[in-house]
């Protein structure tokens, strides 16, 4: 199979994934019990709630409400919000662009830690490889929802950094962008240590095992020293399974960017969608799924295309 | 195998003798010590003891060692005089009872999910493994598509479509069954690489030749092949279940507030002027902690083994 024909399939299967979630959380949505229009408590007649219930669409049979939101969806019109009053479309996109800022902050932290270190522990076997190690497994035993809590302990405590939320609000340019920074490393950090824990593992494991294998003896056999044979021969090789890895770690860092999100009050797709839910807001719930399906979606292919670039074996079907 | 049956049991053990063993009761409240620090234990001539705490000012929850008093440990002190080892929570309430009642909870529900998954998933993998064809790749791709989906959005989201207030034994149950339908893919995907390999031995088709039926050649020859691997997974799942208790309750969608479980003691706890107050009533999360540590530091030589992950297959 060549890239690009992997690549296409990739692309239709990751579409059709991301189609089938987003119908899936609308159908769910409207599977809630209660009703938007009863959900504010104000003391609403039984005229107001029919027109509330009409001008939210929710007094049509399901399959015309469906069609009519896929239609919406392909000119990026996911409906009202009941709860913020506001066109879903702009509200789910505020919160994608934070969590995806939160996201991608961590998995480039966790990136830069776990790597290194993991080819430093799976290439050496004295004390120093042992202590990332143990490290490593004391790290990992604390999943986002434990760190999210310390960190903001931590930072409630000593009051180094603020513990929770995006900014402290009325800035503007540059003192706004310093206070952004100041409150991005606590669910960063929350984020990113679990994450990294896990890709040091792997690396240390795929360093150990690329190091055992024929081609690096051969490399040492030609007079090649043990630094440069693992740095140049064995270190590309054993990233290529690590990488393939990644696909699978985008939901990993969805599933805990939510639990950061809720402990740090960081404004982002998982609140949201919390939020939507606790108030029954059907449209607000669909858009969230909608937009989470197709970040998911796109995240898992493109990591899959990288990882089959990078690996032939896998256009081969030699691994998966 | 063998250590991840024995952590098992232990763990079952703290889930039946935690209750038994707090020396005070899940929603027993002393009103003179909200918030009351942990009282430490000293040991003198005379045995272990403990320094009771007097109320200096109810308002700011300050208190002082009362030296002329000595208090024994809470299961030997008469409830008169509470004796809190981890301190009080926001109502007054012993923070090692309330853990130790929670992990009734916390690890009951996180046991019978790890039942119902490896009982679907093994169930699902094998016969994937044995059918081929269609089946095999029905399961696979479902258990796929599955898996990628990020946990605690579905979770939350599954949870948040049912009826808020329901009756104990059946948060219980769809808890469970919402777990049980995320984590069956994994095992399954085990179980069928590993039953595939195994259908080829020699073993196994001398049994299908001698005539042995499909349910006997799957429950004698293929899964105690799997064993090691089940047993392995078993271990990894009930932290798993524990943490997803603990974050469901936490935001509000697991054990309802009456419940005592660890999930839901921290939520009482993480706010952050709780927090920087009273740090001791975070003892829960320690505890979640412990069981995922104890559980990595002793199976992390057999997941290298039994995992069919990327990095062995190079």
């Amino acid at each position: 199979m060549s890239l690009a024909r992997f690549a296409v399939r990739r692309v239709v299967s990751g579409a059709i994934f991301a189609l089938v979630v987003a119908s899936l959380t609308l159908l769910l949505a409207r599977l809630v019990p209660g009703d938007p229009a009863l959900e504010d408590r104000l003391q609403r007649s039984p005229e107001e709630v029919a027109a509330l219930r009409a001008e939210l669409g929710l007094d049509r049979p399901f399959l015309t409400q469906y069609a009519h939101w896929l239609g919406g969806l392909l000119r990026l019109d996911m409906g009202r919000s009941s709860l913020y009053r506001r066109p879903v479309t702009d509200l789910v996109g505020e919160r994608a662009a934070n969590t995806a800022l939160l996201a991608l902050a961590a998995l480039v932290v966790a990136t830069g830690i776990g790597l290194p270190l993991g080819r430093l522990a799976g290439s050496t076997q004295g004390s120093l490889s042992r202590v990332v190690r143990a490290l490593s497994l004391a790290v990992l035993s604390v999943p986002p929802l434990l760190s999210a809590l310390l960190l903001v302990f931590i930072a409630a405590r000593t009051g180094w950094l603020p513990a929770g939320g995006i900014t402290s609000g009325g800035l503007t340019g540059a003192a706004w962008f310093v206070d952004l920074l100041r409150h991005l490393p606590v669910p960063t950090l929350a984020l990113a240590l679990p994450l990294a824990a896990t890709l040091e593992r792997l690396q240390a494991r795929a360093m150990a095992d690329t190091l055992g294998r024929s081609f690096v003896a051969a490399s040492r056999a030609r007079g090649l020293d043990a630094d440069a044979a693992a740095r140049v021969h064995a270190w590309p090789v054993s990233l290529a399974p690590v990488l393939g890895t990644y696909g699978v770690l985008v939901g990993a860092l969805f599933s805990g960017s939510f639990v950061v999100e809720i402990v740090t009050a960081w404004p982002g797709l998982g609140r949201l969608l919390f939020d939507a839910l606790s108030a029954r807001d059907v449209w607000l719930v669909a858009g969230c799924g909608a937009l989470g399906a197709v970040s998911l979606a796109a995240g898992t292919t493109l990591a899959d295309i990288a990882h089959a670039a990078l690996d032939p074996r896998v256009l081969e079907g030699r691994i998966e | 195998m063998r250590r991840a049956l024995m952590l098992v049991a232990v763990l079952v053990a703290v889930a039946v003798a935690g209750p038994l063993v707090a020396p005070y009761g899940p929603v027993t409240r002393f009103d003179d010590h909200l918030h009351a620090p942990p009282m430490p234990l000293h040991l003198d001539g005379r045995g272990l003891y403990t320094v009771p705490l007097r109320p200096l000012d109810r308002l700011e929850q300050t208190f002082a060692e009362d030296p002329s008093q000595r208090a024994g440990l809470p299961w030997t002190t008469p409830a008169a005089t509470p004796v809190l080892l981890l301190g009080a929570d926001r109502l007054g309430r012993d923070v090692l009872s309330r853990t130790l009642h929670g992990a009734r909870a916390s690890l009951g529900l996180a046991l019978v999910a790890t039942a119902g998954t490896l009982l679907l998933g093994a169930l699902l993998g094998s016969w994937a493994g044995l059918a081929g064809g269609l089946v095999e790749r029905l399961v696979l791709k479902t258990g796929d598509v599955l898996m990628v989906l990020p946990v605690l959005y579905v979770v939350v989201a599954l949870r948040a479509a049912l009826p808020l207030v329901l009756p104990l034994p059946v948060i219980v149950g769809v808890l469970a069954a919402i777990f049980v339908l995320l984590g069956w893919p994994r095992i399954a995907r085990g179980v069928w690489a590993i039953v595939r390999a195994e259908a080829r031995q020699e073993h196994v088709l001398a049994a299908v030749a001698l005539g042995a039926s499909r349910w006997r050649v799957m429950t004698r020859h293929l899964l105690p092949a799997c064993h090691g691997y089940l047993a392995v997974q078993t271990a990894l799942l009930v932290p798993m279940f524990v943490l997803a208790e603990a974050t469901l309750s936490y935001v509000g969608l697991g054990f309802p507030d009456g419940v005592p479980s660890w999930g839901t003691a921290l939520s009482d706890a993480a706010t952050i002027s709780a927090m920087t107050r009273a740090p001791w009533t975070l003892a829960p999360a320690l505890a979640m902690f412990l069981v995922v540590l104890v559980t990595n530091v002793l199976l992390e030589p057999a997941r290298e083994r039994h995992t069919p992950d990327a990095a062995r297959s190079g």
